[in-house]
């Protein structure tokens, strides 16, 4: 009897019972708890999308003037996402001749394309960059890391006695190494791993030697 | 007394993470525990944060999320998601480059040993949506579930046949 009662309870859950989905919530459960995209405002034709909250601020770009044709570009991470390791800058109506110094990876200039603007098609000078570990914030309440990129260039445009500096510049990231915590959004905040050393180049991290990967 | 015992241990074979019986994606009632186990591991990163991040900027829900086991011995899993943007939702093309965002992706290699095991976890953007395709590899061969972004830190492991 007991033996009887065994078969038919082994029958049971080896049979349709015992299908390895049936673990955890159903579909329509987590469908319902799923991360919505946002309820924005109504679009108003001729605002900056950038300005409105379906942007995200990852990183700042300043360009300074040095004189002679020269330039430094400064780019620094002010996301919560992780390290980066590329970018590319684009300057419309500007024209990047040679690449000077970097601050560490490797930079180049790539060919002048068009972009596509309300102003029309202007031509867009581009540095293309890998090879940095550009670190994030410690918290994204204050900036991170900064690497600094000096290029020659002058604008396409030219009048005679006017000088003409680099407007409506963009920063494109590459890839990033995502860091294995969350980055803290006030200063202070208890957070799961951040004081963990850097990799050094081509560490993994492990259990017995953890490190944060940084590319 | 022992017939029991033995019956008893069968159930449990049959029935718990003994069995080797795959569903239609190719998990393992173990595979989904452990997928699970990972995922939670993977919400308490900035994967999480960059995945929310990217899905506010893109305005539309992951494209693609998928968890594939990329090696059984150590069990490792592959969690790959991509972003479309929905030019749509973004404000039409009217400022063209502007409403534009690029195709993202994030790539987590993780055990479910979480940030105390071996891992790698990494973004991309592309320009074009080509470039978005060749990031795909093997996401989707199985075994591959389907997984879901969801609110206050998590992520889901849909069941199979749910897709």
């Amino acid at each position: 009897m007991v033996a009887a009662v065994a078969v038919a309870a082994v029958l049971l859950i080896s049979g349709s019972g015992a299908n390895p989905s049936s673990v955890g919530p159903s579909a329509e459960q987590l469908y319902a708890q799923e991360a919505p995209f946002g309820t924005f405002a109504p679009y108003v034709q001729g605002g900056d999308p950038d300005e409105f909250d379906r942007s995200g601020e990852n990183v700042n770009d300043t360009v300074d003037y040095l004189g002679k044709n020269t330039w430094r570009l400064v780019v620094q991470n002010v996301g919560s996402i992780g390290f980066i390791n590329s970018f590319s800058w684009w300057a419309p109506n500007f024209r990047v001749t040679k690449v000077l110094k970097t601050s560490s990876g490797s930079c180049s200039v790539k060919d002048i394309k068009s972009f596509v603007t309300e102003y029309g098609n202007l031509p867009e000078g581009t540095i293309e960059c890998a090879g940095f570990a550009i670190a994030p914030p410690k918290c994204s309440c204050e900036g991170g890391g900064t690497a600094s990129v000096t290029f020659e260039g002058h604008s396409d445009v030219s009048t005679p006695g006017v000088s003409y500096g680099v407007a409506n510049s963009r920063i494109e990231l590459g890839n990033l190494t995502l860091v294995p915590y969350h980055i803290p959004s006030y200063i202070g905040a208890e957070s799961n791993v951040e004081d963990l050393p850097l990799c050094t180049k081509g560490q993994t991290s492990s259990k017995s030697h953890p490190c944060v990967p940084t590319g | 007394m022992g017939l029991v015992a033995l019956t008893l241990t069968a159930v449990l074979l049959v029935a718990g993470c003994g069995s080797t019986r795959t569903d239609s994606d190719g998990f393992t009632a173990a595979d989904r525990l452990s997928a699970e186990t990972t995922l939670a591991a993977l919400a308490q990163t900035s994967v999480y944060d960059t995945a929310l991040d990217i899905t506010q900027t893109a305005a539309e829900d992951p494209t693609a999320c998928q968890v594939h086991i990329q090696s059984t011995h150590p069990l490792t899993f592959e969690v790959f998601m991509t972003w479309i943007p929905n030019i749509k939702n973004l404000g039409g093309t009217v400022q063209q480059k502007a409403g534009e965002r690029l195709y993202s992706w994030i790539r987590a290699i993780m055990t479910p040993a979480g940030v105390k095991g071996s891992y790698s976890l990494h973004q991309g953007n592309d320009m074009t949506l080509s470039g978005l395709d060749a990031q795909y590899g093997d996401a989707f061969a199985k075994p591959s579930a389907k997984c879901l972004l969801l609110q206050n830190d998590a992520f889901g492991l849909l069941p199979a046949n749910s897709s």
